[in-house]
């Protein structure tokens, strides 16, 4: 392998692993960057566990605390398939374990416009979306991109 | 051999810069999501027909039910408003031919749809349609699903006239097992009101939400959180008293 190539599988490992080991730092510096290189998916996967904690600390700080499990899993526009930001679920262990996103449907009620916000079992394209019952949305995680 | 390494470098450099700019989804889940089936828009309207007061629920173009009576202090057509709307909240875009059944809650005949309550199929309707209140929930329920599948219903209207001379009784409506409540987002910070949204839970539960409280916080710099708790007072700054079993379901924006 000749010295180029030496150097750009290199520096290749270093800017792949430098995210891939964001997930251990854990610090919200790391997932700015993140977010801008990968995304919302990717961020809301790798540090789902350390929005979550933020979440619960934050409503435990207000004396909410939540029966059930939590998760953070990220908010899919339903329709232009854009993911838009994250929620955290609430419900029983099982049920909370099966959802993996969060859909978003905008329709109208009377004059206002809603978000409807459906926990749903899947994010990927082609396989058909199914409700989640028994899974309310606690929190709603808006990034700045 | 030097200046080859520097040129190398020079150009994986430039292509980081790229990289980094561009906000590209690595992940094969940002790629574009379409839902497996759209539905139909669904709405109600009020119509009069042969002088009496109609609620119609609509599905794209088709009448899925037609509403005759009143009940439970609504009238035909707030009643049909209530089932559009039950519909729209329960499923929004998601629902799926399948997921529509009949079955019996407290008593009753009705139109399930992911076994949650669209439409009671009372006795007053199918006596008005000369039927029984389960055959009526299942040509309800082969509306709802032909709708869905973009099929023409049945020219048989859900609801025949009544004869004139039959008296039409009211009826109070089975109560939903799941109930849904538009109310403020009051901020935990400084108490004012920054939106509505809608909650929903087991009725009896939904009855004690009077809002919704905000709790803000920041992750970092790229992160704002917002946690929605709904309860029972308006009082958000001294005490959160959390009503349990209920969650928000969407987030409403109201035009001033």
């Amino acid at each position: 392998m000749t010295a180029p190539r030496l150097i750009a599988l290199a520096l290749l490992l270093v800017v792949g692993s430098t995210i891939c080991l964001s997930s251990a730092v854990s610090a919200p510096g790391v997932l700015e960057d993140a977010l801008k290189v990968f995304g919302i998916a990717f961020v809301v996967r790798t540090f789902g566990g350390d929005l979550n904690n933020f979440v619960t600390r934050l409503a435990s700080q207000r004396g909410v605390e939540w029966e059930g499990a939590t998760k953070v899993v990220p908010i899919v526009s339903v329709g232009s398939g854009l993911f838009v930001g994250a929620a955290q679920v609430v419900g029983s262990p099982d049920r909370v374990d099966d959802v993996r996103g969060v859909g978003q449907v905008e329709t109208r009620i009377s004059a206002a416009r809603a978000k409807l916000l459906v926990p749903i079992n899947t994010t990927t394209p082609g396989r058909k979306l199914t409700r989640i019952k028994g899974v309310g949305v606690s929190a709603i995680l808006d990034f700045k991109i | 051999m030097i200046g080859r390494t520097l040129i190398a470098v020079l150009i994986l450099g430039i292509c980081a810069a790229v990289f980094l700019m561009l906000d590209i989804p690595r992940d094969k889940n940002d790629a574009l999501i379409t839902p497996a089936h759209a539905a139909p828009a669904i709405t109600a309207r009020d119509r009069v027909i042969e002088g009496r007061a109609v609620g119609e629920v609509v599905m794209g173009s088709q009448v899925v039910f037609r509403i005759r009576s009143a009940a439970g202090g609504l009238s035909p057509f707030q009643r049909a408003q209530v089932v559009a709307h039950r519909l729209e909240l329960l499923t929004g875009n998601l629902l799926q031919p399948e997921d529509i059944a009949t079955g019996r809650v407290r008593g009753q005949d009705v139109v399930l749809a992911e076994e949650e309550l669209v439409i009671t199929a009372d006795s007053t309707h199918a006596r008005l349609n000369r039927t029984t209140p389960t055959r009526l929930a299942q040509q309800w329920a082969g509306n709802l699903k032909a709708a869905l599948e973009g099929r023409p219903i049945s020219e048989k209207p859900a609801v025949e006239e009544p004869p004139a001379e039959e008296p039409v009784v009211e009826e109070p409506p089975a109560e939903a097992p799941v109930a849904e409540k538009l109310v403020p987002i009051i901020s935990v910070g400084d108490g004012t009101r920054v939106g509505a949204a809608l909650v929903s839970g087991p009725s009896d539960k939904v009855r004690d939400v009077n809002a919704v409280a905000q709790i803000e916080g920041t992750f970092g710099t790229a992160v704002r959180g917002r946690v929605l708790v709904p309860v029972a007072t308006e009082d958000v700054i001294q005490r959160i008293s959390r009503v349990p079993q209920t969650s928000v379901t969407a987030l409403v924006d109201i035009r001033l």
